[in-house]
Formats: C-alpha cells, structure tokens, sequence
C-alpha cells in the first residue's frame, strides 16, 4: 500500500511528463492508435498490457451532435458543404460544414473532440432544427474514476509509450536528435509541441541567437612588417550552432499552366537542338528608337526595341525561309510557311505563355507595337485565346529585358528556331584601329533544328538580321 | 479617432500573441455599439474585414455597424454559380472583378452609388427585421413620404414595386452578421447587363440560383438623396433605435498592425479556388455551331475543375481519336478560359496534325471556350 501511494504521488507530481494518455485510463483502456505492447512494472505487479486497436464497435463514447436552433424561427436548412468526412478527427470549435437558410449562411462548429463516425445528411438534403447531423466519438470516457490503484506507471524510465506528438514533431525532434521522452509537453495531455522542442534545444545549447559567436580572432593582415605567424590566443573552436531547421516539404499537383509547359518542353527535347551565339551592336537603333519615341506614343503606343527586333527577324525570314518551316513527325516532308507569325515569349502572372504577331511581313514597325501592346494586355489580363496563342512559325525571347547576356533557347514545337535577347549593355568598342567609344551592345542565341537547319544558314541569317539592326536605315530599301 | 487607434497600434504591435489591437480598442471604449466606415473601396478588403470583425471582435455584450462602398463590383454568395449568375465574359472585357463572399443569399452588383451596411451582433440579438427598420426609418427621416417598405424575404421595396436592398446573412459560432445593400445612385444599365448571365441555359446545377427583380435608384424619386447624405441618416437612426451614442469611426482595412492577419485574409479570397472554385457540382450541356458543323458538348464540374468532358463530333469532321485527345487534355483542368486556351495550345502544338485539322482544332475551341 505504501509503495502504491509512493507511485500515485509521484505521478501527480510528474504529471507533465510524458506518460501516455491512454494508459491513465486504466486497464480497460482501448487504443485508437498502433496497437502498443507495453510493459508495466510497479514495485507490486507486473503486468503485459497490450491494447486493441478498436474498429467498428466504438470504445470511446458515441455522441450525436444536433443541429441547434439558428433562431428567427428557422425550422430547416439545406447542407451546403460537408468540412469533414467520416473518419476524421475534430476538436472542439472546428467547422464542420455550412449549412443555409433563407439568405443566411451558418458555419456549424463541434461541440466535442473527437472523430467523425457518420453524417447523416448529404450536400443540398434538407436538416430540421433539433435533427443529428453527425455521431461523433469522443476520446475521454466522460466521468468516472480513473481507477488508478489497479495499474500505475511510475513515469519515465519504465515507460516505453511513445510520447503524443504530431508526425512533424517527431521529425523536428529526429532531425535534431532529442529524444521525445526528455522532452516536457505543454499541449493537451502533456502532448509535445513544437515551440516545445524549440525551448528545448535552446535550453541545451544555451544559443538563442544563431550568430553569436564569441571570441573568434580577427585575421592578421601578414604586411612585411608585422611579423609571420602571429599566434593570437585562440579560445576553442567556435560553438557548433544548432540551426533549427523546422521546415516541410511541401507536394502540389501541377497547374494546368505548368501542364502546358511539360507537354510542350517534353516534345521539344525530340528536336535535335545547335546553338548560336553573336553580339549586335545597337548604337544606332538606340538612337533612332529615341527620335521616334515622342511620335509613337502622340499615336497612342509606347515604342520599344521589340517591334524592331520583330521586323528584321521576318525580313531575314524573307531571305532563309527554312527557318520559317514545320518538319513533320516522321521527317519526311518539310513545310514552309508562308505567313511569318512571329511569337513573343511573355512572362504573366500566370507563368509562360508564348502568343504570336500574325503575319509580320506585312505589318509596318508601328503596326507592330500596336499588336504587341494589345497582346501584352491580354496577357496580363489572363485573357489570351487560341487564335493568339495558335499558329506560331518562329518565335523571339525578350528575356534580357529581366536580365541575362547569353540563353540556350528551347524551339518550340512545330518550329525550327528561336532567338533569346539579352539585355542591352553599354560597352566600350573600338570604333577604328585605335579609338574607342561608347556601344549598346546586346548578345543573341539563336537555336535551330539541327535536322534541317545547318550553321551556316543559321549564321547567315543572323548576319542579316544583326545588319538591319546594326544599320536600321537598310531596312528602308526593303519596306514593302 | 483614427489617430488614436493608429498610436495604439504601435504601442501594442510587437506580439502576436497579444489580443487583436482593434478589438482592444473598442475594449477600451467601453460602448456598447459602435459605427464604423470603411476607408477603402476595394470589395476584397472590405470583405476581409468584415471577416475580421466577426473573427476576433467580441459581440456578445456589443454590437456593431459597418458602412461600405466599393468601386464596380459584381459579389456573388457563397454557394452560388458565377456562370449562372453573371456574364462573365462582360465582366472581364469591362474589367469589372468578381468576388464571392461569406454569406448566403444571391448577386449583387455594387458602384460608389451603392451603399453596404453591415450589423454585427451577438447570436442572442441577431434580427434582421429590427435592422431593416433602421434603413427605412432613416430614408422615411430624410423623405417623410417616401414608400420603402421591408417584406418578409428581407428586401426593401420602393414604392411597393422595385427592389432597392437585397439582404444576406452569416451565423458564426456565437456572433453573426447581417449585411444588405441600398442602390442609392448606381449604373442600372451595366447592373443589367452583368448580371444576365451568357450562358445559363446550359448549366445544369443545384446553387443557389438569385432571384431577379426589378430596381431603382432612390436618386430617381429624389435627386438630393445621395450616398453620403444617407450614410449619415442611417448611422444616426442605429444610435435611436438601439439607444447607442456612437460617432462615426473611419477604419482602413489596409491596417495590418491594427489588425493582424487580415492581409491573409484579403490575399485567401481573390484566389480562384474561393472565387470559382466554391461552385457547387454543375454540369454543363450546350450544343454549339463550329463551321457549319453540330457539335455537342458535355461537361461535369466539380470545385471549378472539369472532370468529365464529352464531346459528340461527326466523324467525317474530325478523326475520333483526335477529339478524344483534345478531350483529355481539358479533363483535370480549371474551367477557366484562359488555362484551357493555354493547354489546347500546348495540345496543338505537341500533336502533329495537317493545317486543316489546325485550323478545325483551333475554331473548336473558341467555340468550347465561348461557354466557359
């Protein structure tokens, strides 16, 4: 008898510690969890416990949870939307589904904790006031004696429950090596929670703050003066600072924007891809684009370097119409098409999307900036259909516009080329043998489809191109 | 009063844990109701903090006003089917947003000429009857003869016939609150046309369907009638009929610090799973014409994704194994325009088909997409 009020009050005293909630419940206690074996030695007994998981016939108390008055008079609602479903576990307060009346929408919140064992209404079925509208099973036998001079664990050493905690505790705990058994819980029935194991840690490193460092020597800087190997009086190695990393992966589905992107970019590794790389110098477009800033925008568009860049692609397309076609899928015939719509990456909140200016060879540079600045519209209104996102034959990535010098484009499918542009940097370049000035340079990679596409069309091509840009008043001659 | 609150905020803005600094305030206050205005015209924003309010301010022993207006907005409720409700792609062309909110109830369509009201109260002394007769016995203050009345499904009827409040209300755990709008001076052209929907005919659903009526402006009857002019009106005739003793208190959404968590708030109800995504089960069953063709159309959508799409096409037209890849691809995504025109052209790009198939894939999907 002594020896059992020793135990009692030891456990009263030890009651934060970790001890495990169903085992307080006495013999009779049934498990909801993994089903423990656990070995009890008391100085009087010693018993083999081993709990039951429980499965359809309800140890715990089931308790129906009735729809209460809403008030106004309301006999009925209709249930809108179901939070839980049978088999999950609620606390108290949590919502449990929507239900709604004449105009009035009413979130219904448990009144126990527990687990979801059966909803009786379906979504849009009719609930009366005073009906059940789910059973739930609750832990905790509702009164009664916990029965403790039958089985008493005189807490720690002999106990070898696993201590409450969630799954992302344990690993926190894992990953720093405690042991949850030292751990003292502060949640519900001494459950272990994570700002737990934070004082914890902190309580044993006693480093609150991850950088403090104390008594580290600065470095000598060796002049020829001072003296080599100064040995400076070294206090130990710095303290190994304990980095609480207490973060989750996270899995989502994919968008169906990242879809598009997979699909797109797994058909495009079929295209045997060779890069091409140059620099343009664009001294004088930057000069022209200035003069003609102030006209364009009188006309309602604000006037950047795309417009040209897209020009001079579709006079050079002009020239190497091969980079204007579409190989079909057995490689047996290639097509070449006849309209140049030329495509522009776009970077919208959405992600990628790559819709295309319809026709450019027969658009002026104006003409030009006005469908880019309709497209960059939609774009950003997430409102781009087909027919601007269809039908694409060559496709141009402003992507220096965000930065970056030299890209390896990836064509996308059915074309046979793309072009990335870099930023525009101002560079010194040597203007004659001997003389340097000021240059906006800007770096191009072209890639093409290596199955029809050979370096030196593609090189060609890019001299042409890099020619009008480099000398804009050249496409004059070739205005249609 | 503003002032205040904000130097309140920043001597208490350092826990979280702390209680929520304007609940504190009107702790502090002591009154048993209090009128707030907002100071923003966002429709997210104010509905965040309405949300807020009935989250974390106690109402048992206090009740509680908020008047409202935002910039053009179409608001629908909680369980209803924007397809069915509105014109969505008019909304989009005019730039008109949508939002969904919290309660019950059916769509709206809000201008600076519209007035929001919401009561907050306790559960105890929830009556949307007593609040109602708050509205029209202020307007009646204003215009001794003017014919507002309150009917029993909660809207108010000027001169017996035309809608000029609709209601909606939310019961929490303990507190609820009970909002309804006023048209004071709004747009009645573009509320018309929003509001008829484009394609309610081929939806099949079990939402909360709205019921149309005919409105006016109370600025028809009486141009001096104004939003401002009847803001005060109402705020006054809340003290009267409650016996409170309330001024009006600007409050701006926007107050994190003042606030706390109800950025998250506002961010949680733009997002698309809420705004779409809440739409009941619906099906949709529409025949459409595409080059002369009869093409019929048949789609299951479940929380805004589409699960089952079928489409019935002639052979001759199409090759059937085509169609049923352009099916698949829609399968699983959002029934949004924009992400379907994004797949379908990822799905044109990646399938190697002859230029005349491109060009019948292609108007298939105007087509498809017309109804979404």
């Amino acid at each position: 008898m002594a020896a059992m009020t020793s135990v009692r009050s030891s456990l009263t005293t030890l009651r934060r510690l970790v001890v495990s909630h169903r085992l307080q419940q006495g013999p009779r206690l049934q498990a909801l969890g993994p089903a423990p074996v656990v070995h009890i030695s008391t100085p009087l007994t010693s018993i083999h416990w081993r709990g039951f998981r429980s499965s359809h016939v309800a140890s715990g108390h089931v308790l129906p949870f009735k729809l209460s008055d809403i008030g106004e008079g309301i006999l009925e609602v209709t249930v809108k939307e179901w939070y839980v479903k049978e088999g999950d576990r609620v606390s108290q307060f949590d919502s449990i589904c929507e239900v709604q009346s004449d105009k009035a929408s009413v979130t219904i919140a448990s009144r126990y904790d527990g687990v979801i064992r059966k909803l009786y209404y379906d979504v849009d079925a009719v609930a009366h006031v005073g009906s059940t509208l789910v059973d739930i099973e609750t832990d905790k036998a509702p009164e009664g004696d916990p029965e403790e001079d039958v089985v008493e664990t005189p807490a720690m050493s002999y106990n070898h429950e696993k201590p409450q905690a969630t799954p992302a505790v344990r690993r926190l705990a894992m990953e720093n090596n405690i042991k949850l058994s030292e751990v003292v819980g502060t949640g519900k029935d001494g459950r272990i929670l994570k700002e737990d194991i934070i004082s914890f840690l902190a309580k044993q490193t006693g480093a609150i703050l991850p950088y403090e460092v104390q008594n580290i020597p600065t470095p000598v800087i060796s002049t020829p003066d001072t003296p080599p190997k100064e040995e400076t009086p070294v206090t130990g190695p710095p303290a190994i600072l304990r980095h609480i990393f207490s973060g989750e992966d996270r899995t989502a589905p994919l968008n169906g924007f990242q879809k598009a992107m997979v699909k797109t970019m797994s058909a495009a590794l079929k295209t045997p891809h060779f890069g091409y790389c140059d620099e343009v110098d664009l001294t004088q477009l930057v000069r022209l684009r200035s003069e003609l800033k102030d006209l364009a925008e009188s006309r309602g568009v604000k006037l950047s370097y795309m417009p040209f860049f897209i020009k001079a692609a579709s006079l050079g397309l002009l020239q190497f119409p091969v980079l204007n076609a579409s190989v079909d899928e057995s490689c047996q015939n290639i097509t070449f098409k006849a309209s140049h719509n030329i495509g522009l990456a776009m970077d919208t909140p959405q992600g990628l999307l790559v819709p295309n200016v319809k026709s450019v060879q027969a658009l002026s540079v104006f003409d030009i900036a006005v469908e880019l600045k309709r497209l960059q519209a939609l774009g950003s209104a997430g409102q781009l259909g087909t027919a601007d996102l269809t039908g694409g034959t060559f496709t141009l990535s402003n992507i220096g516009s965000i930065g970056g010098t030299y890209a390896k484009p990836v064509i996308l499918p059915p074309e046979v080329a793309i072009g990335a542009l870099g930023k525009i940097q101002v560079l010194p370049r040597f203007i004659s043998r001997d003389e340097i000035a000021k240059a906006y340079i800007m770096n191009v990679s072209w890639s093409a489809d290596h199955r029809v596409i050979d370096g030196a069309t593609m090189s060609r091509f890019s001299n042409l191109w890099r020619s009008f840009l480099e000398n804009p008043a050249a496409m004059v001659l070739d205005l249609k | 009063m503003i002032l205040r609150l904000s130097n309140r905020a920043c001597v208490l803005s350092g826990s979280a844990r702390l209680k929520s600094t304007l609940s504190t305030c009107f702790d502090e206050m002591g009154k048993a109701g209090i009128i707030l205005k907002s100071a923003s015209t966002g429709i997210f924003e104010n509905l965040a903090l309405e949300d807020w309010i009935h989250d974390h301010v106690d109402l048992q022993n206090r009740s509680i006003l908020l008047l409202w207006r935002n910039s053009p907005v179409v608001v629908i409720g909680r369980h209803q089917n924007p397809w069915q409700e509105c014109n969505l792609p008019m909304l989009r062309r005019l730039g008109i947003p949508l939002a969904r909110r919290r309660s019950g109830g059916g769509t709206v369509f809000h201008d600076f000429g519209n007035i929001n009201m919401t009561f907050f109260t306790s559960k105890k002394k929830y009556d949307r009857h007593r609040n109602l007769k708050v509205v029209t016995s202020a307007l009646k203050a204003l215009k001794p003869d003017l014919d507002v009345t309150a009917t029993d499904r909660f809207d108010i009827l000027l001169n017996g016939h035309y809608k000029i409040s609709g209601t909606a209300a939310k019961l929490g755990r303990t507190s609820a609150y009970h909002h309804c709008t006023l048209l004071c001076s709004v747009d009645r052209s573009v509320l018309s046309s929003v509001l008829k929907s484009n394609t309610s005919e081929v939806i099949r659903s079990n939402a909360t369907p709205s019921v149309p009526s005919p409105v006016k402006n109370l600025s028809d009857v009486d141009p001096t009638l104004d939003s401002d002019t009847i803001m005060e009106a109402i705020a006054s005739q809340y003290n009267n009929e409650f016996g409170f003793d309330s001024q009006v208190i600007t409050v701006d959404p926007a107050h994190e610090a003042l606030m706390p968590g109800i950025h998250k708030m506002s961010k949680d109800i733009q997002m698309w799973e809420w705004i779409y995504g809440k739409t009941p089960k619906f099906s949709v069953c529409a025949s459409l014409v595409v080059d002369d063709v009869n093409v019929k159309l048949d789609m299951d959508i479940k929380s805004g994704i589409v699960e089952q799409c079928a489409v019935e096409i002639p052979e001759d037209w199409l090759p059937p194994e085509t169609v049923n890849e352009f099916t698949s691809t829609l399968n699983g995504s959002k029934y949004c325009p924009n992400e379907a025109a994004v797949l379908l052209a990822a799905f044109v790009r990646t399938r190697s088909m002859s230029a005349g198939v491109a060009g019948k894939i292609q108007r298939l999907c105007e087509g498809v997409l017309s109804v979404m």
